[in-house]
């Protein structure tokens, strides 16, 4: 199982207002399974996302990812992990501006000192069809070079779980097509598991299973 | 009210940002606050007690016995009920038992002072009813003698028969030479003291009937008198001098604490460039519900305006501290207690300052709202801001012109100024551009280094607002050592053992043989006397040089020419130059005069700068009531640190001999037992002339300098301060806008360490390049200062450059990590919560 989810639940506290935001969400997938989580805005999408990406931690249940429980790692274990085994595709790219493109793909690469950074993070921007944008700033590319080095970056780790948050949100309609049939072809031939947040019903229905989460439940 | 309205929201609504700015504005401000108070203060209690500082409400002095004639004039203006009293005063040497001592003798009539009177600490008979002194309480000390003892004054012994306790005119007991002793007029010319040619002030202080208009009195009295050696000054015009003789302190402090506004102006244009940046989107919106680019602007001006009203407040509270401070270490110069009250005259220009000094500071930015545009809502690309245009940045150059020029009283010393400092920050700005270019081109293995360089270079804007920041703080750090290394060197130069061990002055003419004799009995040689002849100027190239009307001028410049207008001159002749005189301009004199056609002269290249001579103009003397001209033929650079005679104005030789003079003249450097030794032999041979020990006098002097300097160390501590205030802001903006980017890094697999790293090497990077380019700055805008104030002599303190950059470091690196401490313990959670 590449990735478990068993009948997690998180809450907080808004005020004098509890907020139960997942009452017992469970799933489980296989390696190179493709899932799509939608649902309407304030369901909790980016609160399971925290979870599945470790970055927070629930209040009952386990996640559990390539076989490790997220919740038995310290904070400094559970960023190496996270590091090595998750990688993130955000809606806004989130790409770092003073670094170039072919310097934010090696960023993760770095930060783990990896000895061939320089060629893994050539090889991955070759990949997403940036190579001649090596040397250029976020600032001096499009909208859709941005998201494809960031899925370059994502990917560079060859992680177990890709997470993906509405990649194509900020894009116009046909750049958007373009870069999920990037994502997903990228993700078939790494054989990596994909989830991906979003409300578009129509690039849901792409993955392999579709989930709606709705009132703190994953159906 | 809708303008208003949404500007009050914009303030509420961004409390990082009003905040930030009004904390910088307060602290820029602060300095320039304080020091204008403190200025008020002083000059108000001044002036509630000038009748007592003064004795009286009108005095009238000069160098030399008023001429009858002149008196009299003046006497019939006097109303009725007019009292008078006449006072000398002069340098003498007194002698008790096998030692001596110069001290300041003031010759007074019974009746003095008519306004207050001087406390004894114990009742005393009048001075007048026997030869008796009433003495400080220092000579007493010095000379180990008490009330009773006998003194011997000039040829005459007085016994010690008051020791003052309190004395209204002993104004600037801190600066002052020599103790002070009181004796009676009747008895001063029974000590032989006054001789021809003598160094005397003569005054006659003077109150008046009630309803008297002092001040048309004073310009009568002046317009009346025809010697322009002769100065009438009322109560007031002697308190607000009293409190100018801080002047040239005051206007350096002014200067230093001006430069802790300009680095809060640094800090202000960046943080309202970042915040124009942030604030795009929404001004994008207001235009597109049909606002307009000119209310967005107002808007913006609005809220600059209410910070800088807001900033006024922490800055009197700041200024409220900063006064006692002040009192603390120039309160010894001054007779009275300084309160530390901020008068609403201070508090009105530093409103004015802060709101210009704001607006001006982001008026250039306030160009880029026209890059605002409605149709960027519509645009994937984020607003990227833009250059402001340079011609937008002369209103901010032009009120700091000004500013210095106020706070320095000259037009000359606030230019050369801002001059200074408009290079010093060019210099920095290039080098810093340059080496932040530089540093993003290496390639270093550490990745925390690697990502700093990059971070560096590629946001220059905010890499250089810092580096500029630091590095004219640094420069400001380092500066004032380097000014003292260049001040010792100057009172001591070429080597202490060179300058003279004593100084004499008021030696007659047939006492220099003797003065001679008693020196070769004790191995010495005496360096040649320079005759000092007594003069004033007749006329300049013909025309009546004018003695102006006796008022102060405003600017530095304008006073100095009026003191020197209103001073008789002491004159000399020597064939050659001195050591410590060189050619400045024009050329030697030919030989000695022999009688035909105008006499040369040479002329101090300041002095006559001052007063306007050139070479070629003709000077035409009054010397004791015979007319004398001389053609200047050279300027001279004179070192007057050197404790050598020198004079202003020289004649060749051939010219002065007939006329009255007395002498003066150096002893070269020797052993202290000796020097008191033959010290003790003149006196008591030779009474009438007055010693002055050089070493004592280099020591109070160099001792006044580190008091003054002190105060100066902490204005420019305030600027330093200031200084990190702006870094502070910036790693605060930098982080804000960067929060994404280290977040990003920790879900990439960044630790704290990582973060830390970057953030150290950073700032670290940024303290060390700056503060070691301003240190640098400093040593080389010492060398052009010590040009202008010292006449070329210049020392270099190594030490301060070496260690101050890894002192400022160390503190940027801290106030870096005070700064981001907070985005670097949060949870890197916040970048899903932002967008999904």
């Amino acid at each position: 199982m590449q990735l478990e989810l068993k009948s997690v639940k998180k809450s907080y506290e808004q005020g004098e207002t509890h907020i139960e935001v997942l009452k017992g969400a469970s799933l489980s997938l296989e390696p190179g399974q493709t899932l799509a989580i939608v649902g309407q805005s304030g369901s909790g999408k980016s609160t399971l996302l925290s979870l599945l990406a470790g970055l927070d931690r629930p209040d009952e249940g386990g996640i559990f990812v390539g076989g490790k429980s997220l919740t038995d790692f310290d904070e400094k274990g559970l960023s190496s992990f996270r590091a090595r085994k998750i990688g993130i595709v955000f809606q806004r790219f989130h790409l770092v501006s003073t670094l170039s493109a072919l310097e934010n793909i090696r960023l993760p690469l770095d930060l783990a000192s990896d000895a061939d950074a320089k060629g893994k993070s050539e090889e991955a921007l070759a990949a997403v069809g940036l190579s001649h944008r090596a040397n250029h700033f976020p600032s001096q590319l499009s909208g859709g070079e941005c998201q494809r080095v960031a899925i370059a970056r994502a990917m560079v780790m060859r992680p177990l779980l890709l997470l993906a948050d509405e990649p194509s949100g900020n894009l116009d309609a046909e750049t958007g097509n373009r870069i999920m049939d990037l994502l997903f072809n990228r993700v078939h031939e790494t054989g990596m598991t994909l989830i991906l947040v979003t409300h578009n019903d129509a690039l849901a229905s792409r993955c392999q299973r579709v989930l709606r989460l709705h009132d703190g439940i994953l159906q | 009210m809708t303008l208003m309205r949404l500007c009050w929201r914009e303030v509420i609504n961004h409390p990082r940002f009003t905040l930030l700015f009004t904390l910088n504005l307060a602290l820029g401000i602060c300095g320039f606050l304080a020091l204008d108070a403190f200025k008020n203060s002083l000059s108000q209690e001044l002036l509630d007690q000038s009748k007592k500082i003064l004795s009286a409400e009108i005095e009238v002095s000069s160098r030399h016995p008023i001429a009858s004639d002149e008196w009299e004039k003046a006497r019939a203006l006097l109303p009725r009920g007019t009292q008078i009293t006449e006072v000398r005063s002069m340098f003498s040497m007194v002698g008790y038992g096998d030692e001596s001592r110069l001290i300041q003798l003031k010759s007074i009539e019974d009746n003095f002072p008519l306004i207050g009177k001087i406390e004894l600490d114990s009742p005393a008979p009048a001075l007048s009813s026997s030869p008796s002194l009433w003495v400080y309480p220092e000579l007493l000390q010095q000379l180990k003698m008490k009330v009773g003892d006998s003194l011997q004054l000039g040829g005459k012994p007085f016994r010690v028969t008051g020791i003052v306790k309190d004395d209204p005119q002993n104004l600037i007991s801190a600066v002052a030479m020599a103790p002070r002793a009181y004796l009676s007029q009747k008895w001063l010319d029974e000590t032989g003291l006054v001789r021809k040619g003598s160094t005397v002030s003569y005054a006659r202080f003077m109150t008046f009937p009630k309803g008297t208009d002092i001040n048309e009195l004073r310009d009568r009295l002046f317009d009346a008198f025809v010697d322009p050696g002769i100065r009438v000054e009322t109560h007031e015009q002697a308190s607000q001098q009293m409190a100018r003789l801080l002047g040239y302190l005051n206007d350096y402090l002014g200067l230093v604490s001006l430069t802790a506004l300009m680095l809060a102006s640094v800090g202000l244009g960046f943080l309202f460039r970042a915040y124009l940046s942030g604030r795009s989107v929404d001004m994008a919106i207001l235009l597109s519900v049909g606002g307009t680019l000119g209310q967005v602007k107002a808007l913006f001006l609005f809220q600059i305006f209410v910070l800088a009203s807001f900033a006024l407040i922490p800055s009197v509270f700041l200024g409220m501290v900063g006064i006692p401070l002040l009192t603390q270490l120039l309160g010894a110069f001054f007779p009275v207690a300084v309160e530390p009250a901020v008068s609403m005259s201070s508090i009105f220009k530093a409103f004015v300052v802060s709101v210009l000094g704001s607006l001006f500071a982001c008026w250039p930015l306030l160009g880029l709202v026209n890059q605002f545009q409605p149709a960027q809502l519509l645009s994937e690309n984020s607003y990227s801001g833009g250059k402001p245009k340079l011609l937008h940045w002369v209103p901010l150059l032009l009120m700091y012109w000004g500013l210095s020029i106020w706070q320095s009283q000259s037009v000359e010393l606030g230019t050369l100024f801002i001059v200074a400092f408009l290079i010093s920050a060019l210099l920095a700005g290039a080098l810093g551009w340059g080496l932040l270019k530089y540093i993003g081109r290496l390639q270093v293995r550490s990745l925390s280094l690697r990502l700093a360089l990059r971070q560096l270079s590629r946001r220059p804007f905010a890499s250089l607002s810092c580096f500029m920041a630091l590095s004219l703080g640094a420069l400001l750090v380092n500066l004032i050592p380097q000014i003292e290394a260049s001040l010792e060197a100057e009172i001591q130069q070429p080597e202490s053992s060179q300058l003279p061990s004593l100084f004499l002055f008021d030696i007659q003419e047939e006492q220099v043989q003797p003065l001679e004799e008693i020196l070769r009995s004790e191995g010495l040689e005496l360096n040649p006397p320079s005759p000092l002849i007594r003069a004033r100027i007749l006329s300049v190239n013909g025309e009546a040089f004018d003695k102006g009307d006796g008022r102060e001028g405003l600017t530095r410049e304008q006073q100095r020419e009026h003191r020197f207008r209103n001073r008789g001159f002491n004159l000399s002749y020597r064939g050659s130059f001195s050591e410590s005189e060189s050619l400045y301009s024009g050329r030697l004199f030919t030989s000695p005069y022999e009688g035909e056609g105008t006499p040369e002269i040479s002329v101090e290249h300041r002095f006559a700068e001052r007063l306007g001579f050139d070479l070629g103009d003709v000077l035409e003397f009054d010397i004791q009531g015979v007319p004398i001209k001389g053609e200047i033929v050279n300027l001279r650079r004179v070192r007057w640190s050197s404790f050598q005679p020198n004079f202003f104005v020289q004649f060749p030789e051939g010219v002065l001999e007939p006329a009255p003079k007395t002498f003066i003249a150096s002893i070269p450097s020797m052993e202290s037992d000796l020097k008191l030794r033959l010290q003790n032999r003149v006196v008591q041979a030779l009474p009438n002339i007055s010693i002055v020990d050089v070493g004592r006098v280099v020591n109070r002097i160099t001792s006044i300098a580190d008091q003054m300097l002190g105060a100066v160390k902490w204005m420019a501590a305030l600027s330093l301060f200031v200084g990190f205030m702006v870094v502070f802001s910036i790693a605060l903006q930098q982080v804000r806008e960067r929060r994404w980017d280290l977040n990003l890094m920790k879900i990439l697999g960044g630790r704290f360490e990582d973060l830390q790293g970057l953030i150290c090497w950073e700032f670290g990077l940024l303290g060390v390049m700056a503060s070691f380019l301003g240190a640098l700055i400093s040593v080389a805008l010492s060398f052009v200062l010590s040009l202008y104030l010292f006449d070329g002599v210049w020392a270099v303190n190594v030490w301060v450059p070496l260690v101050s950059p890894i002192a400022l470091t160390v503190l940027t690196v801290l106030t870096a990590m005070l700064a981001v401490r907070g985005v670097l313990r949060e949870s890197p959670q916040v970048i899903l919560t932002d967008v999904a």
